[in-house]
């Protein structure tokens, strides 16, 4: 499951969205999550992420998939949301006693709490969406276009590139160790995941090696070449225009600045 | 609100957060600010603060591998690597969980604290579009608790523990345990700063703080193992990877 989280390979099903400029989602992906961010009360986040679900769910995304990638951010919402709850505000909302310990909820803490987690919710869906419609070297490559640094998107496609394979390396080894009781008490399990790791490290500088070697062969000299990206044609600019602008209404509509 | 109001209150929210950790067994991933949690204002400052960071760790690369140099993939494959150690589950008894290693205190001593900036930032940027673990709008204050607090506190316990003569060995379980409990500090400390009221801040941080104890303390520990565990492995298996003053310092 872990790989299926990670890999872009959702991407690749044919869909409406995923032929659209990769760089037009991207720009409307950071508007929508701009705004959510913005937004001083639930509603325009609420409805970023409905729309982004109904999307998600219109591309037939598996949802043990979503659910895998929204789990932790939503664990950690959970966590600040009953934080906030108890630590902020003045006006007690509800009182319990937990194991002797009274413990007081406060309506302006709710709130706040309850609008962090639709914010939380909010930027997510987009970013999700726009990850599951752009494989990742269109990311790159768009990424380059924005003039992010060079440097930085090269590192970011060799780790992008090499995760799956030492991934591979490191659950056989892993499964390995397993077999062989590498993992029966702690202080084995300590000195297998220690191995473990100084293996991953070493077979990455051996794939680096060969690597280095196979970029040479391919006329590699310290940048490696992208096809220039054409500019945003007129539709695609008038079609970033119309989307942003469509969120900035919603975003007023709902109550926003 | 006085600090005694603010600290009941954390201390009652304590005991349930312990509670509700020991009901529910989750997987814990290394603990990072998800995506929205942040105001605007504070994760614009994040990213002014890292920015500088992650511009040296380039330069520092680009100055390390001039041409078509070998080092530039070294560090695209070591950055995978420690990806994939920070995905590798390990049972944390105490909180009932498994949880996942940072990794930036066995990279700082491999390519230096600089470079590992360069390679969290990749990595944070990595996992919040592909794992939806961190965020986009909280890449910076990431990047400034994992990739700059982490690796250069890590760093300087590793090379200060190799100073005193120690082994290397157990400068590398240093490294490990100091680069993850302050990225977990660092971490407490944006959440609290960007998500308390006035006059709340102590108490918010406090709560924070205590409620990922029961999986940060013992990750801690644990990725300090697992740091000399592969720092030995490496030492044996190929010395001339560990940097020069490391060596030094061990001989």
């Amino acid at each position: 499951m872990r790989f299926e989280v990670f890999t872009d390979i959702f991407t690749y099903h044919d869909s409406p969205l995923r032929a659209v400029d990769a760089r037009v989602k991207l720009l409307v992906a950071a508007v929508a999550v701009g705004l959510t961010l913005l937004a001083p009360s639930p509603w325009f986040p609420s409805l970023v992420f409905a729309m982004c679900l109904t999307a998600l769910a219109w591309l037939k995304a598996p949802l043990r998939l979503v659910l895998a990638r929204f789990a932790p951010a939503l664990w950690m919402a959970l966590m600040l949301l009953a934080l906030k709850t108890v630590l902020t505000g003045a006006t007690p909302m509800a009182s319990a006693t937990v194991a002797g310990i009274t413990v007081t909820a406060y309506r302006e803490g709710w709130e706040e709490g309850v609008l962090l987690a639709f914010r939380l919710a909010g930027c997510l869906s987009a970013l999700q969406l726009f990850s599951m419609v752009t494989p990742a070297h269109e990311v790159f490559r768009s990424l380059l276009w924005f003039r992010a640094p060079a440097t930085w998107v090269e590192v970011a496609m060799l780790m992008y590139r090499y995760t799956f394979q030492l991934f591979d390396m490191a659950a056989e080894m892993g499964f390995a160790q397993k077999a062989r009781l590498g993992y029966s008490n702690a202080r084995v399990t300590l000195a297998s995941a220690g191995t473990l790791a100084g293996a991953a490290l070493l077979r990455s500088v051996d794939q680096a090696a060969r690597t280095h070697e196979a970029m040479r062969a391919r006329c590699y000299t310290g940048r490696i070449p992208f096809d220039p990206m054409p500019e945003l044609t007129a539709r695609q600019a008038l079609t970033v225009a119309g989307l942003a602008a469509a969120l900035t209404l919603l975003f007023f509509a709902a109550g926003g600045a | 609100m006085t600090i005694t109001t603010t600290t009941r209150r954390a201390a009652r929210l304590t005991a349930l957060a312990l509670a509700g950790l020991a009901l529910a067994p989750e997987p814990a991933l290394a603990m990072h600010i998800s995506e929205g949690i942040l105001p605007a204002p504070w994760a614009l400052l994040w990213y002014a603060v890292a920015a500088p960071f992650v511009w040296m760790g380039i330069r520092t690369l680009n100055q390390c591998s001039p041409g078509a140099g070998v080092f530039k993939p070294f560090v695209g494959l070591v950055g995978a690597a420690v990806f994939i150690i920070s995905c590798m589950p390990i049972p944390v008894p105490v909180a009932g969980t498994t949880a996942h290693p940072c990794g930036v205190g066995l990279a700082a001593i491999l390519v230096g604290p600089w470079i590992t900036t360069l390679i969290s930032s990749v990595a944070l940027a990595l996992q919040a579009l592909f794992l939806a673990h961190g965020g986009i709008t909280t890449l910076g204050a990431n990047i400034t608790s994992m990739g700059v607090f982490g690796p250069f506190a890590a760093y300087a316990a590793f090379r200060l523990v190799m100073a005193m003569g120690v082994s290397g060995r157990a400068a590398a379980f240093t490294a490990g345990v100091v680069g993850d409990w302050v990225t977990y500090m660092g971490t407490s400390l944006f959440l609290a700063l960007g998500l308390s009221g006035p006059g709340e801040f102590w108490g918010m941080f406090a709560g924070i703080m205590v409620a990922f104890v029961p999986t940060q303390l013992p990750l801690g520990i644990l990725e300090g193992f697992v740091s000399a565990g592969a720092y030995e492995f490496i030492r044996q298996r190929r010395p001339e990877l560990i940097p020069t003053q490391a060596r030094e310092a061990a001989a």
